[in-house]
């Protein structure tokens, strides 16, 4: 492997690596979110039946 | 509202960083000047240092929380101790795999071999690295509880006892890998140039580390909260 190939492959792994966990921490806040409301939603249902 | 202003704090400081990041890539490639050859085989491999070592670097940052996570949750038994445990864990997998990917890449075109299994630091780190994975994937695949909690602590504790190995392999036991870029001697150091960019990346790095280590430690806060409801509904449907 030349010098400017593993430059650019390092680089382009290491990015993607990146923008992967920036992703993937975004979706599970919002994700984490949603489900506490639904949570949420569900015992104030359970409550008001009660 | 604290939690909603903290995750606002943690995207800027996240996108900061990541522009950083960004700015350092690109001035490793068109302002840091290029390297001699012979003694480098590789010349234009060598620019893969301005992320390498800032990825190392940060590494370190997530291992500490990681230890300060496993105490605190050994001796006080405190939810956000075991939060900042896994936000540790998982930030310190993230930063660690990129230098045990990036490393073997300037190896394979630098040595010609990408990985060199008699040189102490290489493989300290690389265990260090294997651990936190094992953590994450045994947080995932195990029903949360005490037990696991404990057992995992103490892997994590175990593995941060790897921490101050490598750091003295660092200096102490030079063998290939080459010694700290930073420091400035006879046989090490930088051109300020180059030493311009690995600062801009470091920092970068380090405000990126920080951005995500709210968002994770947000993410682990919101999805205890959430376990929490989960467990009064299971109680409500049962009574």
């Amino acid at each position: 492997m030349n010098g400017f190939t593993s430059y650019v492959i390092a680089y382009s792994i290491l990015g993607s690596l990146l923008c992967y966990y920036i992703i993937y921490i975004g979706h599970k806040l919002d994700d984490t979110r949603v489900r506490i409301k639904e949570a949420k939603w569900r015992l104030q249902g359970t409550d008001s039946e009660e | 509202m604290f939690m909603v202003s903290m995750k606002h704090y943690g995207w800027a400081l996240t996108c900061i960083g990541g522009a950083g990041v960004l700015l350092t890539a690109v001035m490793g490639y068109t302002y840091a000047p290029m390297v001699q050859s012979p003694p480098f085989r590789s010349p234009e491999a060598y620019r893969i240092l301005f992320w390498h070592v800032p990825f190392a670097w940060t590494s370190f940052i997530a291992f500490c929380l990681l230890f300060i996570g496993a105490i605190t949750w050994f001796l006080k038994r405190e939810e956000w101790g075991w939060v900042l445990f896994c936000t540790g864990a998982d930030l310190g997998l993230l930063f660690g795999l990129g230098v045990v990917i990036s490393g073997p890449i300037w190896g394979s075109a630098e040595w010609g071999v990408p990985w060199d299994w008699g040189d102490l630091r290489l493989n300290t780190f690389g265990l260090l690295t294997a651990v936190t994975l094992f953590i994450v994937l045994s947080r995932r695949s195990q029903p949360d509880g005490i037990d696991t909690r404990d057992t995992l602590s103490t892997i994590g504790l175990f593995g941060f006892a790897l921490v101050p190995i490598t750091a003295i392999a660092t200096s102490v036991y030079q063998k290939r890998h080459p010694s700290v870029v930073i420091a400035q001697s006879d046989e090490t150091g930088l051109d300020p140039k180059m030493l311009e960019v690995l600062m801009i990346g470091i920092f970068s790095f380090w405000i990126l580390m920080v951005g995500l280590s709210i968002l994770t430690f947000l993410a682990y806060k919101l999805e205890s909260e959430l376990n929490n409801l989960l467990q009064l509904l299971d109680d409500e449907v049962v009574h």
